[in-house]
């Protein structure tokens, strides 16, 4: 590990995030803002026609913090959109990471994550904003161990996506395009993670058959400690999960990067 | 006739050029495929916790997103790829190129780029909304059917015009990200049906920013008792943005500096 390195690297791309400002503010707004407003407006006319006061144990202002929280957590957990591993295949830029002294996997990762932690910066910005003007909704306990727990799920989650996409963006080793693929991974996460609807909406069934799978630690997972809805049992077993999912596509992208490297021409287009 | 013909080219370039990256061809037939399948199964369990919403049963629901399902694949299928590269022929000068041709270049960079993949996905659309229509609970009628498909056509239309106004301030800014991008956030406000819209909201989208308007009035004027107040709004808002595209295009071609922007 070549620390100083990964230090300046980090600090560099802590910098860039920051270099076109309008670009990053507005993006940033307009994602979260567009979510919570559809959202928030749906969920006023599904309460108006049941004449209920909560669904799932959620009332109209729990599930618009839960909106609001929702693309502030996908934008930490997604970092620096894989910082284009399929395009430096396919234009031969890769070229440049193969006679650096450091890990390329360690070179992605820290850019990654130096997005990661700008994204958490915002996140911290804009919920304590709405927080502080709205006031904390029924189902939400901001308590240290639940945010500590929250933050460690959120680290773990960028870990778990780096090593998700990593896999998904190396087939370009031998597909010419994965654009499409890497959306499509964006918008299944965005769905069965409970990005557009609360796992908690879901039957109980398919919920236990989603817990095996990445998805929901990569979204709700570190929001339910956030609302105190998770037992030391099933966040014990949540962190196990992911824990193995790590392991086993790190391993699986190790694999990849192999046998991708072993036949990348590095001529590019 | 003429564009006939010219649009015959158009599709016989593209057919050639959709086949040039395989693998992609077929990812992106299993992105869309995914997006209907979220979009069916988000309303199907939202219809667990109510019986209506906004007014609409799951049936009426199911239509409603047929509706809009079938709207993006027009899109993705006729629009898409060529507003995805205009910012960049404005920026690098090569609008030049289409300028200098004898034929609308408002037509010609709106449609050359025919994405063949998702023809294939539009033909899946086509398939859900056959599916939603046939199992929904009333008789629909042949004729208010056909005049369904034609008012989905005019969605799709005011769809391209208003994706269109968020890409041609390029002209002017040079930089189409941050546009684009906040497009794909707001079109969002298409997918809910337009009776959730409220008060200023209501103003807002089904006027100014008509994602309200563009799958929900045709999925109420088939599904509900005729409003001839709908259907007048409905024209009348698909006229007065093509044309505003019409007369945007031209002002950006007036300040458009060529090679040197």
């Amino acid at each position: 590990m070549n620390l100083p390195l990964f230090r300046r690297l980090f600090a560099l791309e802590f910098k860039r995030a920051f270099a076109y400002r309008a670009e990053f503010w507005l993006g940033f707004l307009g994602n979260a803002l567009t979510q919570v407003a559809v959202a928030y407006l749906l969920w006023s006319a599904v309460f108006a026609s049941t004449g209920a006061h909560s669904l799932g144990g959620l009332t109209l202002r729990d599930l618009a913090l839960y909106y609001l929280l929702v693309p502030l957590v996908e934008r930490i957990t997604l970092g620096a959109e894989m910082s284009h591993i399929s395009g430096e295949i396919y234009d031969g830029t890769l070229n440049r990471y193969l006679v650096y002294p450091v890990s390329f996997f360690g070179f992605k990762y820290v850019t990654s994550l130096a997005q990661s932690l700008v994204y958490a910066a915002q996140m911290a910005a804009l919920a304590g904003l709405c927080l502080w003007v709205f006031g904390v909704p029924p189902a939400f306990r901001f308590t240290p161990g639940g945010i500590a727990l929250a933050l460690a799920a959120l680290m773990l989650g960028t870990v778990l996506y780096f090593s998700l996409a990593a896999c998904l963006e190396m087939i370009a080793f031998w597909a010419d395009n994965v654009w499409s693929l890497m959306v499509l991974l964006k918008m299944v996460l965005h769905f069965l993670g409970g990005g557009l609807l609360p796992l908690v909406l879901f039957p109980a069934g398919f919920r236990a058959v989603l817990e095996l799978t990445p998805f929901p630690y990569l979204v709700s997972f570190p929001l339910r400690f956030l609302m105190q809805d998770i037992t030391a049992a099933e966040a014990v077993r949540g962190f196990a999960v992911m824990g193995g999912w790590i392991l086993g596509l790190s391993l699986l992208a190790g694999w990849i990067w192999r046998r991708g490297a072993r036949q990348y021409a590095g001529v590019g287009i | 006739m003429r564009y006939l013909r010219l649009y015959l080219c158009f599709l016989r370039f593209s057919a050639g050029k959709s086949m040039e990256f395989r693998v992609d061809f077929f990812f992106r037939i299993v992105m869309d495929l995914a997006y209907y399948g979220v979009a069916l199964g988000f309303f199907h369990l939202l219809y667990l916790h109510t019986p209506t919403v906004a007014g609409w049963d799951v049936h009426q629901a199911r239509v409603f997103v047929a509706g809009y399902i079938v709207i993006d694949a027009i899109h993705m299928t006729v629009f898409s790829n060529n507003l995805w590269i205009l910012p960049s022929l404005v920026n690098k000068g090569d609008l030049d190129y289409y300028l200098a041709r004898p034929v609308s270049s408002l037509f010609f960079l709106s449609l050359r780029d025919f994405a063949f993949n998702s023809f294939l996905n539009l033909i899946f659309a086509g398939g859900i909304l056959a599916w939603a229509l046939a199992s929904y609970p009333a008789p629909l009628g042949a004729a208010s059917i056909v005049f369904f498909l034609l008012l989905l056509l005019g969605g799709s239309l005011l769809y391209f015009c208003v994706h269109m106004l968020f890409v041609l301030p390029v002209f002017w800014t040079h930089s189409g990200q941050v546009l684009t991008s906040l497009f794909y956030n707001v079109t969002r406000f298409m997918e809910r049906p337009d009776r959730i819209y409220r008060g200023w909201t209501r103003l807002l989208f089904t006027v100014l920013l008509p994602f309200g308007v563009m799958a929900s009035f045709p999925a109420r004027l088939l599904m509900e008792p005729f409003d001839p107040w709908i259907l007048a709004q409905f024209a009348a808002i698909v006229a007065v943005f093509f044309l505003l595209v019409i007369g945007v295009w031209r002002a950006g071609l007036r300040a458009y500096s060529s090679a040197s922007s």
